[in-house]
């Protein structure tokens, strides 16, 4: 943990703060809509989803292996948020830990885009991983999120994936463009 | 953790078989070849990597969370290998689980090269996937491997990077 942190920042009247296990409702909460947004699976899901992702950050928000951010209006109406999950990886000799820096649950509510909201959160979430003395931030983009990102300055990486649900490898792939 | 069929044969003679823990050596071998292959220059930071690979790889192995496989000549000579590491990734609305099939440490023997031991592995690797249940094998691309991904029905993904300490990379 860094012994200060940087000052909230603001993107007319919105402010980019830490969450605390307090806010993990909020998190779940706008989590869920950014998944209803993707795909709109059905609400047996959805709820099972919440559960599932209160369980799993609550855990590692404990144990500090991950942070996040929330972006609030003036009146304290929370509009936006993002996290960074320190994932386990494979061992590498050019980097000295084993896990990594992983943004996910990136979201801005429809009203409150266009204003440099998920901007701010991912430099908060890059200035964090640098005072901890990280490398490197990786994420997976959605087609709203990769504007964003490039404009930041994240490229793509070498990750490839295979689909295993179909009786032969299809060249046509869902896999670019789909969370 | 032995499987049925245990090994695949093909015209050039070469088979692919599951890594054991008697294997270890030769896995850590094979990362260190594939780091030099990448241009990773320094015994000492060679060494010192072989060795946390080894009980990286060894401590998943017996919890079950990391497979190997080694492909080899009839005679016994090893002609290459790959792994498959079941990562932690974040959990998703429609799959069980938090486990991610990641396919790492892929390597051929330069004197191999060619003769499709890569294709080999990888289908051996997507095998056991599938059979495991998971529905997605991931990996990250080397120079070399790209080809041989692609004709297996490999895509690129929308994984994304931000260098911190180089920020034009």
């Amino acid at each position: 943990m860094s012994a200060s942190l940087p000052k909230p920042q603001s993107a007319s009247g919105i402010t980019i703060r830490r969450a605390t296990l307090k806010d993990l409702d909020a998190l779940v909460s706008l989590r869920r809509a950014s998944m209803i947004e993707l795909d709109k699976p059905d609400r047996t899901i959805l709820d099972k989803a919440d559960r599932v992702f209160h369980r799993w950050a609550r855990s590692r928000m404990k144990t500090k292996r991950l942070v996040a951010w929330l972006a609030e209006k003036r009146d304290g109406t929370v509009v936006g948020c993002g996290c960074v999950w320190l994932q386990p990886v494979h061992p590498n000799p050019q980097r000295k830990r084993n896990h990594r820096p992983y943004l996910l649950s990136m979201y801005t509510e429809p009203k409150s885009r266009g204003r440099g909201v998920a901007t701010k959160i991912v430099q908060a979430a890059m200035d964090w991983s640098r005072m901890q003395g990280y490398q490197t931030l990786a994420l997976h983009s959605s087609d709203i999120g990769r504007g964003v990102y490039r404009r930041l300055g994240f490229k793509p990486t070498s990750e490839m994936r295979v689909r295993l649900d179909s009786p032969s490898p299809s060249r046509s792939h869902g896999s670019r463009g789909r969370r | 953790m032995a499987s049925a069929r245990s090994s695949r044969r093909s015209g050039s003679g070469i088979q692919v078989r599951r890594a054991t823990l008697k294997d270890t050596q030769e896995l850590v071998h094979q990362r260190r070849a594939m780091w030099e292959a990448l241009g990773v220059k320094g015994k000492a930071e060679h060494d010192r990597a072989d060795r946390i690979y080894g009980r990286w790889v060894r401590s998943r192995m017996k919890n079950e969370r990391l497979v190997g496989w080694i492909a080899e000549k009839r005679d016994g000579t090893v002609a290459g290998g790959g792994c498959v590491w079941l990562q932690e990734v974040q959990p998703r609305p429609h799959r069980k689980g938090t486990l991610q099939p990641y396919l790492l440490s892929m390597y051929t023997e330069p004197e191999f090269r060619g003769h499709g031991v890569a294709t080999k592995v990888v289908e051996a690797a997507i095998d056991w996937t599938k059979k495991q249940g998971y529905e997605r094998l991931q990996l990250h691309a080397s120079e070399m491997g790209r080809g041989v991904y692609k004709r297996l029905g490999f895509a690129r993904t929308w994984e994304m990077r931000f260098n911190i300490n180089r920020p034009n990379r």
